[in-house]
């Protein structure tokens, strides 16, 4: 994994698998919606919005598989799936869900530009060993700037469906901030997880509301 | 499930947009005149051209949202339940795309 390992509770084992199976559902279920939106709308930037979500639910699932995979060899085997001294499933698992969610993440600050200022970026990617911290950083500042708009639209609008949306865009920007620092305190671990958990709740409020 | 009939062709994204918008303004209309109205109140209630209101009405009653019918002689156009059911999908949509932000 990352040069420092992540702190992980005991009691927590599992529990951050079924965040990501979860979040992954609820990921889906808003993908879907967005495709609606497009087929009526027919905008590029809803099939963005679409497919960011698709790939951000894909990638959670992903890792909720290999996170799943890796806390049942441990408690059935005792052991880990490990490639190498450093490399093992979990980190597979990471590696999907972190580009998947830097793809997924700028589609989203693609959709949130205002229309022709759209131009395509490509955060820079290093290899790097300490890629755990960096890749959330990265993360952070895109989810950080989405969430920025989405806190300016629910201001400008003030109800309650734009409040639980740029609500859920701060908590998992949240979970990102977090996560860096995860290395050093147990606490943060859950505290990020149950940020992203409350997130995909926020989101998963506002898409009950708008398809009751 | 409706959705913007699949027969309108795909222009530039503004026209697009009015299209879905001039749907939902004929059906509104057609539900404040309590279901049916006659060609000239669509037109100038839905603020189009004679040339555009047809073009749409024709689009409406392919997709089935709206039907032809005869009121004391003169021809009038019913919003039919597939389009009550388009114009509740629409009013869903429009909320979900309002709390992103992203409008339709």
């Amino acid at each position: 994994m990352a040069a420092l390992p992540l702190i992980v509770p005991i009691r927590f084992y599992g529990f951050d698998t079924a965040i990501y199976a979860f979040a992954a559902l609820i990921g889906f279920a808003i993908a879907y919606k967005a495709y609606r939106l497009h087929e009526f709308s027919g905008k590029k930037q809803h099939m963005c919005m679409a497919t960011a979500f698709t790939i951000l639910s894909m990638s959670l699932a992903t890792l909720a598989l290999t996170s799943g995979y890796t806390y049942f060899s441990y408690f059935t085997q005792g052991s880990c799936c490990v490639f190498d001294q450093i490399f093992s499933i979990d980190d597979v698992g990471y590696w999907i869900y972190f580009i998947a969610s830097i793809v997924s993440y700028s589609l989203l600050v693609i959709s949130y530009m205002p229309e022709g200022k759209k131009k395509m970026f490509v955060p820079a990617v290093f290899m790097t060993t300490t890629y755990f911290g960096y890749f959330n950083v990265v993360l952070f500042f895109l989810m950080g700037f989405v969430a920025f708009n989405a806190i300016r639209h629910w201001y400008a609008k003030k109800n309650l469906n734009s409040g639980l949306v740029a609500s859920g865009f701060l908590l998992i920007a949240a979970y990102h901030a977090a996560l860096p620092f995860a290395m050093f305190s147990k606490l943060l671990y859950v505290a990020g997880h149950f940020s992203l958990v409350l997130g995909f709740l926020a989101l998963l409020a506002m898409l009950i509301r708008t398809t009751k | 499930m409706p959705m913007v009939p699949p027969s309108t062709p795909r222009e530039t994204e503004p026209e697009r947009r009015s299209q879905v918008r001039i749907y939902a303004d004929i059906l509104r209309l057609l539900i404040r005149k309590g279901g049916c109205a006659k060609p000239t109140h669509i037109l100038y209630g839905a603020n189009l051209s004679h040339k555009r209101l047809l073009k749409y009405v024709e689009i409406l009653l392919d997709q089935g949202f709206i039907e032809q019918a005869s009121m004391g002689g003169h021809m009038v156009y019913k919003i039919t339940i597939k389009g009550h059911t388009f114009l509740k999908e629409l009013k869903k949509i429009e909320e979900f795309s309002e709390a992103f932000g992203v409008p339709i």
